[in-house]
């Protein structure tokens, strides 16, 4: 594997093209009848029974796959790291695709920058849109989505990249309503990290034993995280050190929110559409963060999401549930005293403890509808390419660029090595200035790829039917006025409950349940 | 042998134009037919839209709805709690910027002789009103901020830290950034005004032994009188849509609501959900309660007068 991803071996991509080919034969041939019998290499995604078409390739021109220097624009959020700019020139080499200089918009800003765009038949300004997987159903709504599953099918080796998909992000996340919108850019999932030294700290290990009766490690429950990062908050009160920490501002709230109350098993919704968010898992898990945020950093009501990754890499915080690339972003400030494991989880009444492993933010790369066949068929390759494990591999093993894994391909022993070693794809620039691996031992970075895997093991999926923004930006700032103190935890979930309702009713129950019952489906399929 | 004066008969445009009546209308009516098209037909529109359940982001046409997007704005808490937060900033904010204002005018043309020293405190004082308030919002966010220069200053004290963008003190934080931005426009006008007043007035008044006090609040303000309510109408105006200071200082009227303001539920509910029906109804019912706060305060204040 990783001799095939030896980027100064320019034939080699040719060479693993012409195999993936090979081994995709059986969609191969019907998609090159396709094209001979439309006389030209490319036909329509478009249409109701657009999963049964296929898309086939362009010609190959030299050995290599030519789509006629198509310029590619893409739109990404702040965050999203360079990986166009880092992977632009293999692209050029390995399919005559031109990336032009990537568009950026704030973090979380979806909805308002990507929405007005897809409506309409103009043609919007960008032909990859990165963006975070819960708008999928709404920007499906909009009709401005091409599916993708036809030109999948045109291209090589898309059965084991599909099969090496997280099937909580390949179910969940890429699809909506069962057909593919997107591809993989991102696999975001909450994780439990905490500071080593702290753990490894006799003085603290023998008080944390004296005062909870337990051991200082990771906690099993949030009961326990809570009691400990309260312990952590007084013991280190002169280093001004924090037990615990996490975001309070609505774009990211409502992930914490999932986690807590998704292990006291709240659902989204009943069977008939009624939002179930203010049932006493929903209050509870509220009043869990409420417990936990007395022991957080001050100025708690408004903490951001940027403002948690700064008091994480100066060291100000013991203890967070965080998205996993948290850990990565103390190695730019070369701390590597941090360690990763599962969330805490809540003992059900079966005894058994529960966790679920807030599944949120979840990158994807989409095509918009309304460009011209050949550009969204050059778009569709350049997003595939970059989310195959050809390139993500490096992706997400690269400190520089907060992508995460989310395919076999990541957790395998030859990633768990790369996360130690630099990216071979790129050099250095002003944004990225060092070129290292995230970890400095394979130790370090075993540790973080079992915490992934355990991650998804128990994933709690965000929403992603037509909607899912409104009800997200809705839960996180009532999360959020239940941390101001401006209501409790019941008010708070109620009005969440009460304006879910609403946006159940105003954007129609039936469409709404046919989403939602698609969703559960889903997740019933994939044992979440 | 006769002769036949030939008869010239004008053009027809020119024998219409000529009409008394016909040609101020006329005139004036590229004008009107320009504001129907930018002003009137959007807020008709917007009035039309307000009783529909429109989400352009899904795809579909506009429903009939009645009055039942005005019945959901009207009975919900989130609405009332932003008028809320509007009525202060407009009552505390614009108040304090009419009284600085008028002060510092007032102060500026008496006590201060030197034209230039007028003209370069006039200067500084305009410069605020001069930037975005986009701009402002940042500069004071960064100040507010909980390691901003605000909290540094307390800790000099030995004063605890203060979350200035917080729940509690957010819109008083927006209020100060709009004081410290806005405070220049009746101090503008007021001083303009001063200028204009005779000083034959104060001469005559001082003659017959009338004290600076006396004068200024039996002379100046009178007189100047009209050009405050101006003032005070622009500003109220500028005030119940603000949207951009408070959306950049306090993170979009957070934490959560509480510091939201109308304008800014209008944009949220517009832009970020696309529930454009519900968002024309707010703008709407605030245009509608700012349209009836004025008059009612332009009609006390005539009687008054």
């Amino acid at each position: 594997m990783s001799e095939d991803r030896n980027p100064t071996e320019g034939l080699t991509r040719s060479e693993v093209l012409r195999r993936g080919m090979i081994a995709a034969g059986a969609l191969a041939i019907p998609s090159t009848l396709l094209a001979a019998c439309g006389g030209g290499d490319s036909s329509s995604a478009g249409g109701g029974d657009a999963a049964s078409k296929v898309v086939a390739l362009p010609k190959e021109v030299n050995g290599r796959l030519d789509f006629g220097g198509a310029e590619i624009k893409t739109l990404g959020d702040e965050f999203a790291g360079p990986i166009w700019e880092w992977y632009g020139d293999d692209l050029a080499k390995e399919a005559n695709i031109k990336i032009a200089k990537p568009s950026k918009f704030a973090f979380g800003q979806e909805s308002q920058v990507i929405t007005p765009k897809l409506i309409g038949s103009t043609e919007p300004p960008w032909n990859i849109i990165a963006h975070g997987g819960w708008f999928l159903g709404d920007f499906v709504a909009t009709g401005g989505l091409e599916p993708l599953e036809p030109y999948l099918k045109g291209f090589p080796g898309y059965q084991e990249y599909l099969a090496g998909i997280a099937p909580a992000y390949r179910e969940l996340v890429m699809k909506s309503k069962g057909q593919i919108y997107a591809l993989m850019a991102d696999g975001d999932s909450h994780g439990f990290h905490y500071r080593t030294s702290i753990y490894e700290n006799k003085t603290l290990q023998r008080a944390h034993r004296q005062q909870l009766g337990r051991d200082l490690k990771a906690p099993e429950t949030w009961d326990q995280y809570i009691e400990t990062a309260g312990f952590l908050t007084k013991q280190l009160k002169s280093e001004k050190m924090y037990g615990a920490q996490f975001a309070s501002e609505p774009a990211v709230s409502w992930a914490y929110w999932m986690g807590t109350a998704g292990s006291l098993g709240v659902q989204y919704f009943d069977a008939d559409m009624k939002a179930q968010v203010n049932s006493d898992a929903g209050v509870k898990g509220l009043e869990l963060l409420l417990r936990l945020a007395e022991h957080c950093p001050p100025g708690m009501e408004n903490m951001s999401n940027n403002d948690t990754v700064s008091n994480w890499t100066s060291g100000r915080v013991a203890q967070a549930v965080y998205w996993m690339d948290l850990t990565e972003f103390d190695s730019k400030v070369s701390q590597n005293d941090s360690s990763d494991t599962a969330v805490p989880g809540s003992i059900g009444p079966d005894g058994k403890l529960k966790r679920a492993t807030a599944l949120a933010f979840n990158r994807v790369f989409s095509i918009p509808k309304n460009q011209p066949e050949e550009v969204k068929r050059a778009a569709a390759w350049a997003a595939y390419r970059v989310s195959h494990p050809d390139y993500s591999f490096y992706s997400v093993t690269d400190p520089f660029n907060g992508l995460e894994p989310y395919h076999t391909a990541h957790t395998t022993p030859e990633a768990i090595e790369q996360f130690t070693k630099p990216n071979p794809k790129r050099g250095t620039a002003p944004d990225y200035p060092k070129n290292q691996g995230i970890y400095r031992t394979r130790a370090r970075a075993e540790n973080h790829v079992a915490a992934i895997k355990e991650a998804l093991k128990t994933g709690f999926p965000q929403p992603n039917w037509p909607g899912a923004g409104e009800y997200i930006r809705v839960l996180g700032t009532e999360v959020q006025n239940a941390i101001a103190g401006q209501k409790n935890a019941k008010q708070a979930m109620d009005s969440v409950a009460q304006q879910w309702d609403e946006i159940v009713q105003k954007r129609g129950k039936d469409q709404q349940k046919e989403f939602y019952d698609s969703f559960q489906a889903s997740a019933k399929s994939i044992g979440l | 042998m006769s002769t036949v004066e030939p008869t010239l008969r004008r053009p027809f445009a020119s024998r219409v134009l000529s009409g008394r009546s016909l040609v101020p209308r006329l005139l004036v009516l590229p004008a009107i037919l320009i504001v129907a098209a930018t002003t009137l037909y959007p807020a008709v529109w917007s009035l039309w839209i307000s009783l529909h359940s429109w989400f352009p982001s899904q795809g579909t046409g506009q429903v009939w709805v009645g009055l039942e997007n005005y019945k959901d704005v009207l009975g919900s808490d989130r609405f009332w709690h932003s008028m809320k937060n509007l009525l202060l900033y407009v009552v505390v904010g614009v108040g304090v910027e009419m009284v600085l204002g008028i002060t510092l005018a007032l102060a500026l043309y008496e006590f201060v002789k030197r034209a230039w020293l007028r003209v370069l405190l006039l200067t500084l004082f305009l410069m605020p009103m001069m930037l975005a308030p986009a701009v402002v919002g940042d500069i004071w966010r960064f100040m507010f901020q909980r390691a901003g220069v605000l909290n540094y200053f307390f800790d000099l004290l030995g004063l605890p830290e203060q979350d200035w963008t917080g729940a509690k003190l957010g819109i008083w934080s927006v209020i100060v950034s709009d004081i410290w931005q806005w405070t220049a426009l009746p101090l503008l006008v007021v001083f303009a005004g001063r200028a204009a007043i005779p000083n034959s007035l104060f001469e005559a008044a001082r003659l017959d032994g009338a004290s600076w006090w006396y004068r200024t609040t039996r002379i100046t303000l009178p007189l100047l009188r009209d050009l405050i309510i101006v003032a005070l109408l622009l500003r109220m105006m500028d005030s119940y849509k603000i949207i951009d200071s408070v959306f950049v200082i306090t993170n979009r009227g957070g934490p959560g609501t509480s510091n939201e303001l109308p304008g800014l539920m209008a944009y949220t509910t517009a832009f970020v959900d696309f529930d454009i029906g519900k968002a024309a109804t707010i703008t709407w019912l605030l245009g509608t309660i700012a349209l009836v706060f004025m008059r009612l305060f332009w009609i006390a204040f005539r009687r008054r007068a």
